[in-house]
């Protein structure tokens, strides 16, 4: 049971962006996925959720290819991608209305979520009314309680400030906890996929797949700059930067000097 | 917030008031420059006054050579509006969202919108009559229908333009939650394309607004508030009658422009700056 | 939540908004029940099409249109409006006041004579019907049947065009009085505008001498000269172009006269007048008249062209046969105070109804 992926390859007019990709997911697992840019992370978010056609290979949710029709995954955007249009509490109900659950019903289970990502009070707000943070939670609360088995986080708090940050992060892993959800979160942040992960994936260039599947064993809440944490960071930076990240190269050529 | 909200609203009312004051002034300022040139006898219009007086006599006794309220005139004016362009936004609305929506569609429909846009809806008056020849009520269906095309291109135009310019995310997010297209259509195009909709909509009835009266002075008619200042050009002597006449179109256009803008602004909060 | 309640209520005023519309146009489809005749306004143009499509049950209009309907389509003249109000007058000859060459003016008016002496010489009507079709691009039998019906004249009968100044008094469409246009009564305005000396004159020359002509314009004189498109009423213009009696008299096509291009109609030509490009015109008497008062454009009448000449034409199988088959009908008239439209109004009160706009 649980997500898992075998052999996974998408090619974009020929050119390989995921090659032979395997993992395996467990139910309630956290798992970061990072990588250089252009590994196709967030292809493979888009693969899951069938956004996108596989080239080769398989993805198996409980042993069948996940189904959005179905409400099997929840996707949440870097861009919030919030329907304008709609109020908080609308853009939360967005999944159970194609589903076609019935109003008062669709109404608790999304208040249930507003309390759960905090926003109690801003049911009839407009995303343009809100902070970035809080559309990230209108964004959570939304794929959370169209109830789906695994949750897709695409670099989901890449455009927040660093504390509004860390403070999702920290709401992120009690929410988590609460609903014993899988996630799937990439992010270009080492840091944070080691806050936040049970096991990190780092993804290699293409035609490179998976470059290490590192478990970090830290005890929550970690600290930031705690030996371990700092050591694992070393050598998740080391690692991208062999592989060519030309961003890490930099930051870490900068360090030196 | 709502402090925030309070503060806001006290300055917000007595820069209201500041605006409405500019208002009045831009009209008292018309006024003069009319009441000028009509003292100068720069060139040869009523005094303000006059026309004003005309406007109320207009407006409550009617007129003698056709017998009908200014109001009367311009209900029969309205009415086609109202018919020809909610014929056009019934055509346009859905054509917009069919080709904003598929790119074939688009390619093969975009040459010929872009052929026929630029033909002025008043040119369609002879084909038009020819082509409703055998209809019965041919000039009643001639102004309608130039209306239909006036008021047609800027919502086929502003619903194009609503469609394409959804960002390709909504559409994403809808299927992440497995929406079917029909959903994505009620969910995600309609509601993203409406403000650019309305848009078109004010648009559109403003230019019908404007060729139901052009259409009524060369379409030969009964009533209608450019039939009523054609008659009164062509009887002479009318000025006027005339002015008090635009009066009532400018007037009606604005008032038509501020419904919808009211109407929209209360309907999409959620667009408003 | 909010959100569709407010879409719902916008539903509902869109519908409300379709429905009243559509009750108003049913309320207007169903107005014109009564036995009034009803009129509407329109060109000769639309008439022919508008009565093709059975729009309206008949018009008035004047020749050729009428013919036309006549001889090639399925109309059939009901009554001639020389027959309702006889002797009415209709195309004349103006002269803008601010055009005082006396010698111009005398060479129009014997040209004009002439032509119609030419026009009504029962002699020439080979030639004549020539440079009618010429004139309107209407074919032979059209326009031998709308010389029928039409009085060549050389002036207008003063008493009826001081009727038609009454009937426009009457039906309230005079805008301006002749007080306020500065004449202290309507004699004296009549004796202004309906300016027949130069007439007189070169009548009584002719009348003792047939071939005498007045003494050549000067060539530094320029005449701009007007007519209306197509209307068999001014063929006289057309004709003394054609028989040369502009040249016998010194006016010289393309060098000291000019012909204008032709006008659609009369007010429209009134405001050629008005702005200064019309020394001389052949129009309509109704618009020139109307003008004369409301517009305060300063014309006299120089010379008649023609009277009557006008007709109601209905349908063929209409059932329409008699005056008082009007009643309830819808009629087009070229206008309102028009010659035509009065015409009109003087059979609806024959008949014992009224007139009324159409919906």
């Amino acid at each position: 049971m649980g997500l898992e992926l075998r052999h996974v390859t998408k090619k974009f007019n020929g050119k390989t962006i995921l090659n032979e990709v395997n993992m395996e997911i467990k139910d309630g697992e956290f798992v970061c996925i990072i990588g250089t840019s252009g590994c196709g992370k967030t292809t493979l978010l888009r693969l899951i959720s069938a956004q996108e056609e596989l080239t080769g290979g398989a993805i198996l949710l409980d042993n069948r290819p996940p189904s959005c029709e179905d409400g099997d995954v929840g996707f949440v955007f870097q861009e919030y991608a919030l329907f304008p249009w709609r109020t908080v509490k609308h853009n939360v109900e967005f999944g159970m209305e194609v589903k076609g659950i019935d109003r008062e019903e669709r109404g608790a289970i999304a208040q249930k979520y507003i309390d759960l990502v905090k926003l109690s009070g801003y049911e009839d707000y407009y995303p343009k009314e809100l902070s970035g943070g809080m559309k990230q939670r209108v964004g959570l609360a939304r794929a959370l309680a169209n109830n789906p088995k695994v949750l897709l986080m695409d670099e989901p708090f890449a455009a927040l400030d660093a504390i509004t940050r860390n403070v999702m992060q920290c709401e992120l892993l009690d929410i988590w906890e609460k609903e014993n959800k899988t996630i799937l979160f990439v992010t270009h942040s080492v840091d944070e996929a080691l806050f936040l992960a049970d096991r990190v994936i780092t993804l290699g260039s293409p035609p490179e797949s998976i470059l290490e599947v590192t478990d970090i064993g830290i005890p929550r809440h970690r600290n930031r700059t705690g030996t371990e944490f700092n050591r694992i960071r070393d050598h998740l930076l080391g690692m991208l930067m062999s592989n060519g990240d030309a961003d890490v190269k930099q930051d870490r050529e900068c360090m030196r000097q | 917030m709502d402090v925030n909200g309070a503060e806001y609203a006290a300055g917000s009312r007595s820069r209201t008031l500041s605006y409405v004051l500019i208002r009045i002034l831009s009209i008292i300022f018309l006024i003069i420059i009319w009441q000028t040139i009509a003292s100068l006898k720069l060139a040869s219009l009523p005094e303000p006054i006059e026309t004003f007086g005309m406007l109320i006599t207009l407006m409550s006794e009617g007129e003698p050579i056709l017998g009908r309220t200014l109001q009367e005139h311009a209900a029969a004016s309205l009415m086609r509006v109202l018919e020809g362009s909610i014929a056009g936004f019934v055509l346009a609305i859905p054509l917009g969202i069919v080709i904003g929506w598929y790119k074939y569609v688009e390619k093969f429909a975009g040459t010929i919108v872009e052929v026929f846009r630029p033909i002025p809806p008043l040119a369609w008056i002879p084909l038009a009559f020819i082509i409703f020849r055998n209809f019965g009520n041919t000039t009643t269906l001639v102004q309608v229908f130039v209306v239909l095309v006036g008021a047609f291109f800027p919502a086929l135009l502003a619903t194009i333009h609503g469609v394409k310019s959804i960002d390709a995310i909504y559409f994403e997010a809808a299927r992440t939650f497995g929406a079917s297209p029909s959903q994505i259509f009620a969910k995600v195009i309609v509601p993203g394309a409406l403000p650019s909709i309305i848009t078109g909509v004010r648009t559109g009835l403003g230019v019908g607004w404007m060729c139901v009266v052009a259409a009524e002075m060369i379409g030969s008619s009964a009533s209608g508030i450019g039939f009523f200042i054609w008659v009164m050009y062509e009887v002479g002597g009318g000025t006027a009658e005339i002015i008090s006449g635009m009066i009532a179109i400018g007037f009606i256009g604005y008032l038509m422009n501020e419904g919808i803008l009211f109407l929209s602004r209360r309907m999409m909060k959620w667009d408003s700056n | 939540m909010k959100n569709n309640k407010i879409s719902f209520r916008f539903f509902v005023l869109i519908s409300v908004l379709i429905l009243v519309s559509v009750c108003c146009l049913g309320c207007i489809g169903t107005e014109q029940t009564g036995d009034a005749i009803y009129l509407k306004k329109m060109g000769p143009a639309d008439m022919m099409s508008q009565f093709n499509s059975g729009d309206i049950d008949g018009f008035i209009a004047w020749e050729p249109y009428n013919a036309e309907l006549v001889v090639n389509g399925d109309g059939k003249y009901l009554v001639q409006s020389g027959t309702v109000w006889p002797n009415h007058p209709c195309c004349v000859v103006a002269v803008m006041d601010t055009f005082t060459d006396e010698s111009a003016i005398k060479a129009v008016v014997w040209a004009h004579i002439k032509a119609t002496e030419f026009i009504n010489n029962p002699a020439n009507e080979g030639a004549v019907t020539q440079y009618a079709m010429d004139f309107t691009g209407k074919d032979e039998a059209v326009v031998k049947e709308g010389m029928n019906n039409i009085k060549f004249t050389e002036y207008p009968d003063e008493t009826e065009v001081k009727t038609y100044y009454q009937k426009l008094d009457q039906n309230k469409i005079l805008k301006k009085t002749v007080g306020e246009l500065g004449y202290a009564s309507e004699d004296a305005f009549f004796g202004d505008f309906l300016m027949k000396t130069y007439y007189d004159e070169v009548k009584a020359e002719l009348d003792s001498d047939s071939s005498w002509m007045p003494e050549k314009v000067s060539n530094t004189t320029n005449v701009r000269l007007a007519y209306l498109i197509a209307d068999l009423h001014q063929l006289a213009m057309y004709a003394a172009r054609q028989e040369g009696y502009y040249e016998d008299v010194g006016l010289i096509e393309g060098e000291n006269l000019v012909i204008k291009p032709p006008y659609a109609n009369g007010p429209a030509e009134m405001e050629g007048f008005k702005n200064g490009d019309i020394d001389v015109g052949y129009l309509g008497g109704a618009p020139a008249t109307l003008k004369r008062i409301n517009d305060d454009t300063k014309i006299r009448i120089i010379a008649g062209v023609n009277n009557e000449g006008s007709a109601i034409v209905v349908g063929k199988d209409s059932g329409i046969d008699s005056l008082s088959d009007l009643k309830g009908k819808t009629i087009a008239t070229p206008g309102f105070g028009t010659v035509q439209d009065f015409i009109v109004r003087m059979i609806a009160e024959q008949i014992g109804t009224s007139v009324e706009l159409a919906a």
